[in-house]
């Protein structure tokens, strides 16, 4: 029989196939995205190991302060019924400096604010991929970068003072490396969101560094969420923040709870979805005023 | 390319020959050109408005952490939370001084790559003047809000328990003023830089940001070689910190105080001596 099976089954074939090729032409777009923003972080590799003297050198600040509360004989008694220690400590800050270059010291807005104010953006929405899958694809590349230039040496840096955090079982180890992933995405998500405000507002700097202190105050970036308040603690689990660097040094550490981490997954579905909804809003936004 | 110095002779800071009447000093002209630039951005208040919030934000969450652990444990480095609040009061309070008056010096490395910095030079006064007269950061009038919140509340508190005293009270505007003028140094050698390595932000939050946020806090909680680097490489401790010691009761002796005054104005020497050899290798871009 020529042409085999009626003429829906080979529409349905067809309509697989197309399916089939975008997939995969996205899947290696995306990747080509990804390994162009690693290879643009490359060429500033000798300023940025500088800048990562300076970040161990914050790393080592908040290690002292802590190391200071808690020697006393009254900081230990304060300490006990928080199970903090002195090592503890030591071993978050390293696991939460590492990840600020990751997940909270990414370009303002993904870049998105730049490109909307000269015009690039129109060039970026004719391309045959996404927006968003655009800017989140050439910046987790720069995040891949920073993994490899940044986080990886500042954490051995302070890892030579202190000592690395370590999961104690291999479950730990992959929890822990899904949960630093998930952390990368939130963060962004997050970022995307504040780029695409820049269609509506001229203010999306403002955003950009309300997200930044939010992250540090609520994301628990200097303090551990069990130094917290006990009324505070299952607020911050459930923001979003906690998920940029909370609960990833807390999966380094060995320690952190379900809810945190069904937070952190829940959070990254509601963020997805929010930056799709926001991309087609922006498209329709989107003017162009000639050339 | 040398770089032309303009001739001033001692007294006339504005070399016009043949302008009539006296000329402005150095400080009433850098003022008045600081004043124009932050009235430029106050054309745009709305923006002022939104930037001066997230600013006050911004610091105040620096804060909130730190709250949390004094909250918890009283003290860090043997300071209670009224003698950390007036460190990190006059330390963070004179950055914020520094880079409200510093205007474009911390853009240095984009003028040197650039070319920008040819139109410096042809200003009737030294570059690094116009550089350091351009573009004040009226945002940074709310960078001072949070540490003078904090030293202000701090100086009530440590007056009423009887900590300070006339005599060390009236010495805290000394040293603010030197905390103030070691910024200016440490700021200007690190972006002296630009004219070697062109590139210097990266630099810079090793020698200007790192430094700054450390010495906010007791420098007797940190390690030898980080209290050497605050003291001697980075000497923004020396201005603030070793002061405040004294004045505090909290140990040194009063050439900690007496210490301050000299060492800001040596640090403050040598950057602009830094400052004047880097500029005698400015090449220009060409264009």
């Amino acid at each position: 029989m020529r042409g085999g099976g009626s003429p829906c089954l080979r529409e349905g074939f067809a309509l697989r196939l197309e399916h089939r090729i975008r997939t995969s032409v996205a899947l290696r777009t995306g990747l080509r995205l990804t390994r162009n923003g690693f290879r643009r972080g490359l060429q500033y590799r000798g300023a940025h190991m500088v800048n990562n003297a300076a970040s161990a050198i914050f790393g080592v600040v908040f290690i002292a302060i802590w190391r200071s509360v808690l020697s006393g004989s009254a900081g230990r008694r304060a300490a006990a019924p928080l199970h903090l220690s002195v090592a503890w400590t030591a071993h978050y800050v390293v696991a939460s400096q590492s990840l600020l270059w990751i997940t909270v010291f990414l370009p303002f807005g993904l870049g998105l604010p730049e490109a909307v104010r000269n015009g690039q953006v129109v060039a970026d929405l004719t391309r045959p991929v996404g927006l968003w899958a655009l800017h989140m694809g050439r910046e987790a590349g720069g995040a891949a970068y920073n993994l490899v230039y940044r986080s990886l040496p500042v954490a051995a840096g302070l890892g030579l003072m202190v000592g690395l955090p370590r999961p104690q079982t291999l479950l730990g180890v992959v929890a822990a490396l899904a949960l630093t992933a998930v952390a990368v995405w939130n963060a962004l998500c997050l970022n995307y969101l504040v780029g695409i405000s820049a269609f509506w507002t001229t203010e999306a700097r403002a955003a950009h560094n309300l997200l930044v202190a939010l992250v540090f105050a609520l994301g628990c970036a200097e303090v551990p969420l069990r130094a917290f308040p006990a009324p505070l603690r299952p607020i911050l689990v459930w923001l979003p923040f906690g998920s940029l660097l909370s609960t990833p040094a807390l999966a380094w550490m060995g320690s952190v709870g379900l809810p945190a981490v069904v937070a952190a997954v829940a959070w990254a579905l509601t963020l997805s979805a929010v930056c799709i909804l926001a991309t087609r809003a922006a498209r329709r936004r989107l003017a162009v005023q000639g050339g | 390319m040398s770089v032309p110095q303009p001739e001033t002779a001692p007294g006339e800071p504005w070399p016009r020959p043949g302008t009539p009447g006296p000329a402005p000093s150095w400080t009433r002209l850098y003022g008045r050109l600081l004043t124009v630039s932050l009235r430029a951005q106050w054309q745009y208040p709305a923006d002022f408005l939104i930037g001066a919030a997230t600013t006050v934000l911004l610091s105040a969450t620096e804060i909130a952490g730190f709250a949390v652990i004094l909250w918890r444990f009283h003290h860090i480095g043997g300071w209670g939370p009224a003698e950390i609040a007036l460190l990190y009061g006059l330390t963070r309070g004179a950055y914020a001084v520094h880079r409200l008056g510093a205007g474009d010096l911390h853009r240095a490395g984009a003028y040197v790559q650039s070319g920008e910095y040819d139109s410096l030079l042809l200003r009737p006064c030294p570059p690094l003047f116009a550089l350091l007269a351009r573009s004040g950061r009226i945002q940074q009038l709310a960078a001072l809000i949070t540490p003078m919140t904090a030293a202000g509340i701090a100086i009530a508190h440590l007056w009423s328990s009887g900590v300070l005293r006339v005599w060390s009270a009236a010495c805290l505007p000394l040293v603010f003023l030197c905390a103030v003028a070691m910024d200016y140094a440490v700021g200007i050698a690190t972006f002296a830089f630009a004219f070697w390595l062109v590139r210097v932000d990266e630099f810079s939050v090793l020698t200007v940001d790192a430094p700054n946020t450390a010495a906010s806090f007791p420098l007797t909680a940190y390690p030898a070689w980080l209290r050497w680097y605050l003291s001697s490489a980075i000497p923004v401790g020396v201005c603030v910190f070793f002061p405040l010691r004294f004045l505090l009761g909290r140990g040194g002796g009063w050439i900690d105080l007496a210490m301050a005054p000299p060492a800001a104005a040596a640090a403050l020497a040598g950057a602009l001596w830094l400052w004047r050899r880097g500029e005698s290798r400015y090449m220009g871009t060409g264009t």
